[in-house]
């Protein structure tokens, strides 16, 4: 009787599956048996796609079957590469430093332009539009309900914002350090949008934990149900 | 002098005072002190020392010196006056030594008193008298015997020889005869080479030696003068049983019993005469030197009276009879510290063993002469009388001495007990600067005193500077001045700092006595009430700085594994009751939020058979919720319009997840790769291979889309909100009209909605809320949103319910924690 590679699969997710939940009952060897098969398995798949993915089509088959131009430009990728690779030494851990700061630079660079244009600046203009009714007319929105929207978001965003605000003055009445009363008010505001979407993120974790635990006991059904037939 | 003025602080004491009554320092100095009177000099108000006369005999003046050496002419009996009894006994006693009949002391011509000390001014080499050697313990290495020290026997013995009892000792051994010998010989030699004998002796040595024969003299004396020894043993008849024995027993028995039959009656005649103006009076009168000496001693011969004086006194004062000659008795004497004479006085030992045979010799078997004299007189004894001698250098004090000073100067008071102790016991300062030899510093002028007081050229530069210094210290000195050695001394050091550096002897150093034990202190704390109230508040604080104070620790807030387990079991026990049971308790979402809606209406709205990138940038684990979200919404858009997908991921996962998502969850739709989807796989980089994807597409995909912006839409499928930004920050204004369509995790949606909300993205779909909105569009397919509401909707239910029951159940242990407070 020929075994199905979905059926060895199901075995391994099941088996697994229950050494994880295994934590439950606290720290085990069969929990750190199947946590670090599946470190081991990452890496090794990484690896396997940095490999297959990255390395030999974009680095060694253009540089072996590509031209000299091409191959003087992935001079720069495969020289870097080697100089990244020099973090394995500690003592040759400062070569990789160039190709290290090239990619930081790179990666902040692009970090700090794609915030500004694809983050702050739309913000600000969805903070802004909200209260223009040309814009929610054009979006067939009622005016209303978009002002009101945009109130919300608005005290939101500066109540938000004032809950950061930490400059305080020292009052001569009693000494005490004490904001602003407005900004006091404000950031009062603030902790409360602050809490909604602490709440927020916390239901929508809870939200995908509670569905990634419903799909593992619908997988161990329906691997038992496999085996003991379809209920 | 009444009153002594104390040399440290200056009080005036009492002249009966040993120390001051202020400072308690030493009024007086024994002449111990004056024994290093060389390395100490004498202080000014210290009681003069005892001397006897003679010692003021170098210091006197050359005048005087003059004056007695005309009146006291060498008399004739001085001159080579051999004694013929000293002579028989030569042989049979020991031969005389050369050197000591050779002695020029009669040649001198210096009185009797002076001989001796005339003959040591004039001896370069000798220094110091022989009597003085012997009393120094000095010896003359020319004359020493490499003989056995006396031994106390030997040195009673002389006692004896002076008595005439000299027969026994031939019994005796050599080496102890020998000094016995010499000793009752050696100063009768002497006194016939010197002629030192006084006129008065020499005529009556004259007559009475020469016309008597040994049967004229007494019995105990016969033996002595004959020199035979059985003579001596028949003597004991005369002499008592003690003598009689002599020659058979050892010496010390004889010589003890000497002590105790009269050879101490002299002493204590002594002692008494000095308080008896009588004994005074014979004393003076009758020196041995001059005129004191009495009948039956001359009778006796010359060298009776010669041992009975150099035995009995003192070595010193036999040697002023005898004077600068050598003999066995100073040598023996030289060789002990100890006179032979002072011996006799510190042996205890031998004397209880004589006690019984004292009586005997002292009354009994005296001679009737010698009884009728110890009975006219008990200090004028044959015994008592020889030790006169050295008293008589006191007593006898020729006449130009008495008219020195007055008699308390004179050394006349040594009659008395503790005079005559000190004078056998101390070294006069002078002659302990002669006798260290070293040059003398003056305590006054400092200088180093290195001309000899004996010398005949410095008698006549006897200046008061030069006094001796027992002389010195009777002079009525200041106590201001004070030579340096002195204050160093007594006053201590100089002061080396402060106002008086420099000066020396300024402070007082009495105060300052060093003991061994160092003076205590109390430790007992002086502390007024006020400082104990101030200690005791500084305890108070320190102790309270020292107290821990209770630490309000909030309780932490941990994971309490029993609440932990019974939520999983309850979850776990509800969720495969539900599907089980697949139960469809709950129906699904009916309102479609407008970012729901808005992103149907996109993927509706793409073109037939456009292209439509689909990026997975989730992990596995949340697989099932993602594919949950996107499966309705993909399948939904390729039924419609069967769009080429081409899929990327920034996420090495997402490869093998894009794989598993159209050949698994979409199996049904049969989709071929490369013709309807292109799997670019992982894209490196993260947001710089975005940028750079977005720049420039990579070949392998469709031939027609070469640019991002040629997608009829993107469709990013993530669970973490930073890849949702990074495509829609890093394609902003690359993608141009291309819609974002956001698949995204519930807990991912909070933070990607303003992008929706800004009009970046066209549309989202969160959870699986939003995906049982989109299977309903889809007419069911492929229903695992439905599958999982029912369990997802108890699993909230539950959820809400606990949070308010553990908000309920907070609620009520605060208050009811406040109740305790309160109560």
């Amino acid at each position: 009787m020929p075994v199905s590679l979905d059926f060895i699969g199901g075995v391994i997710g099941f088996a697994f599956t229950i050494m994880i939940l295994s934590y439950l009952i606290g720290d085990n060897p069969l929990y750190r048996i199947a946590s670090y098969t599946f470190v081991g398995v990452s890496a090794g798949y990484i690896a396997t796609i940095a490999y297959w993915h990255v390395l030999l089509p974009k680095l060694i088959l253009p540089f072996i079957s590509g031209g000299s131009s091409e191959r003087l430009l992935l001079g720069v990728p495969l020289l870097f590469s080697t100089l990244v690779l020099m973090k394995i030494s500690p003592r040759l851990t400062r070569l990789a430093s160039p190709a290290m700061a090239y990619l930081v630079g790179v990666g902040t660079a692009l970090a700090i332009g794609g915030a500004l244009s694809g983050t702050l600046v739309p913000q600000f203009f969805s903070l802004i539009n909200a209260f223009d009714a040309d814009i929610a007319t054009a979006r067939n929105a009622n005016f209303l309900e978009e002002l009101v929207e945009g109130g919300i978001i608005l005290a939101g965003a500066i109540s938000t914002l004032v809950y950061f605000h930490y400059g305080a003055k020292k009052h001569s009445e009693d000494g005490a350090v004490k904001r602003m009363g407005l900004i006091e008010l404000l950031a009062w505001v603030g902790s409360i949008f602050i809490a909604i979407t602490l709440g927020v993120i916390f239901a929508g974790v809870f939200s995908a934990a509670v569905t990634a635990l419903i799909e593992r006991v619908h997988v161990v059904l329906l691997f038992i149900f496999s085996l003991i037939g379809p209920v | 002098m009444n009153d002594i003025k104390c040399p440290i602080c200056g009080e005036m004491n009492s002249a009966n005072s040993e120390t001051c009554s202020n400072c308690l320092s030493q009024l007086r100095q024994g002449t111990d002190a004056l024994r290093d009177l060389g390395k100490r000099p004498i202080q000014p108000g210290q009681v003069p020392t005892k001397k006897t006369t003679s010692e003021l005999e170098p210091i006197l003046p050359q005048w005087l010196q003059d004056a007695r050496s005309q009146t006291s002419s060498t008399p004739s009996w001085q001159e080579g006056d051999n004694n013929p009894q000293i002579n028989n006994q030569m042989p049979l006693q020991q031969p005389p030594k050369p050197s000591v009949g050779a002695k020029p002391v009669a040649s001198s011509g210096l009185p009797d008193l002076l001989a001796g000390l005339q003959s040591q001014a004039n001896e370069e080499e000798d220094e110091l008298p022989s009597w003085l050697t012997g009393l120094a313990g000095g010896v003359e290495p020319t004359k020493a015997k490499p003989q056995e020290p006396p031994s106390f026997g030997s040195r009673r013995v002389e006692l004896r020889g002076g008595t005439g009892q000299l027969p026994p000792l031939k019994n005796q051994s050599e080496s102890a005869a020998a000094p016995r010998i010499t000793a009752t010989q050696a100063p009768s030699e002497k006194r016939g080479g010197t002629g030192e004998l006084p006129p008065w002796l020499a005529e009556t040595m004259a007559n009475d030696v020469r016309g008597q024969t040994t049967d004229d003299l007494p019995g105990w004396q016969a033996p002595s003068v004959q020199g035979g020894v059985p003579e001596a043993a028949q003597s004991v008849d005369t002499f008592g049983v003690g003598l009689a024995g002599l020659g058979e027993s050892d010496a010390p028995v004889v010589d003890n019993s000497f002590a105790q039959s009269g050879g101490l009656d002299w002493m204590n005649g002594l002692q008494s005469a000095g308080e008896s103006a009588e004994f005074k009076d014979d004393v003076q009168d009758q020196s041995p030197f001059d005129s004191g000496t009495p009948d039956w001693l001359s009778g006796s011969g010359v060298p009776a009276v010669a041992t009975s004086v150099s035995n009995d006194t003192p070595d010193w004062l036999a040697s002023l009879d005898a004077g600068p000659a050598q003999s066995d008795v100073v040598e023996q004497a030289s060789s002990s510290d100890t006179p032979s004479w002072l011996s006799a006085f510190e042996s205890p030992s031998v004397q209880p063993a004589v006690v019984n045979d004292a009586p005997s010799l002292s009354n009994d078997d005296a001679p009737a002469w010698l009884s009728g004299l110890g009975s006219e007189q008990s200090s004028s004894s044959a015994f008592s009388e020889p030790p006169v001698a050295p008293v008589s250098s006191a007593s006898a004090t020729p006449d130009w001495m008495n008219d020195l000073g007055s008699p308390s100067n004179v050394p006349v008071v040594s009659a008395s007990n503790d005079n005559l102790n000190s004078l056998f016991s101390e070294t006069p300062d002078w002659l302990s600067k002669v006798e260290g030899g070293n040059p003398v510093t003056d305590p006054f002028f400092g200088k180093a005193d290195t001309s000899n007081a004996f010398a005949p050229g410095t008698m006549d530069d006897v200046a008061p500077a030069d006094l001796p210094s027992w002389v010195q210290a009777m002079r009525p000195v200041d106590t201001s001045v004070i030579s340096g050695s002195q204050a160093s001394t007594r006053s201590g050091a100089s002061e080396a700092k402060g106002p008086l550096a420099g000066l020396q002897g300024v402070l007082p150093a009495m105060s300052f006595l060093p003991t061994s034990k160092p003076r205590a202190y109390s430790i007992k704390l002086q502390a007024t009430d006020e400082h104990q109230g101030h200690s005791a508040l500084m305890e108070k604080i320190i102790e309270a700085e020292t107290t821990p104070l209770p630490i309000v620790s909030i309780e932490r807030v941990i994971s309490q594994r029993g609440l932990r387990r019974s939520l999983f079991v309850i979850y776990a026990l509800m969720i495969i009751a539900v599907l089980l049971v697949q139960t469809r308790i709950f129906s699904l979402p009916v309102a479609v939020p407008i970012e729901i809606n808005s992103a149907i209406s996109v993927a509706e709205n793409i073109a037939e058979n456009s292209p439509v990138l689909v990026v997975f940038d989730y992990d596995p684990g949340l697989s099932s919720e993602m594919e949950a979200i996107a499966v309705p919404l993909v399948d939904h858009m390729i039924l419609l319009k069967h769009p080429r997908l081409t899929f990327v991921s920034t996420s090495p996962y997402g490869d093998a997840l894009a794989e598993r998502f159209i050949s698994v969850s979409l199996r049904d739709r049969n989709y071929q790769r490369g013709i309807q989807f292109v799997n670019f796989g992982y894209l490196p980089g993260g947001l710089a291979g975005v940028r750079v994807f977005a720049s420039a597409m990579p070949q392998g995909g469709f031939s027609d889309v070469t640019a991002i912006n040629q997608f009829s839409a993107i469709v990013v499928i993530t669970d973490n909100a930073d890849d949702g930004r990074v495509w829609i920050e890093q394609t902003n204004g690359l993608r141009g009209s291309a819609p974002i369509l956001i698949a995204s995790s519930a807990q991912a949606s909070p933070m990607l909605y303003p992008y929706y909300r800004s009009g970046q993205v066209a549309g989202m779909i969160n959870g699986l809320h939003g995906a049982a909105i989109v299977e309903q569009r889809n007419a069911g397919l492929p229903g695992t949103a439905r599958r999982y509401w029912d369990a997802y909707a108890i699993s909230l239910f539950l959820a809400v319910g606990f949070i308010l029951l553990g908000g309920l159940w907070n609620l009520f242990a605060g208050l009811n924690a406040k109740k305790l407070e309160a109560q």
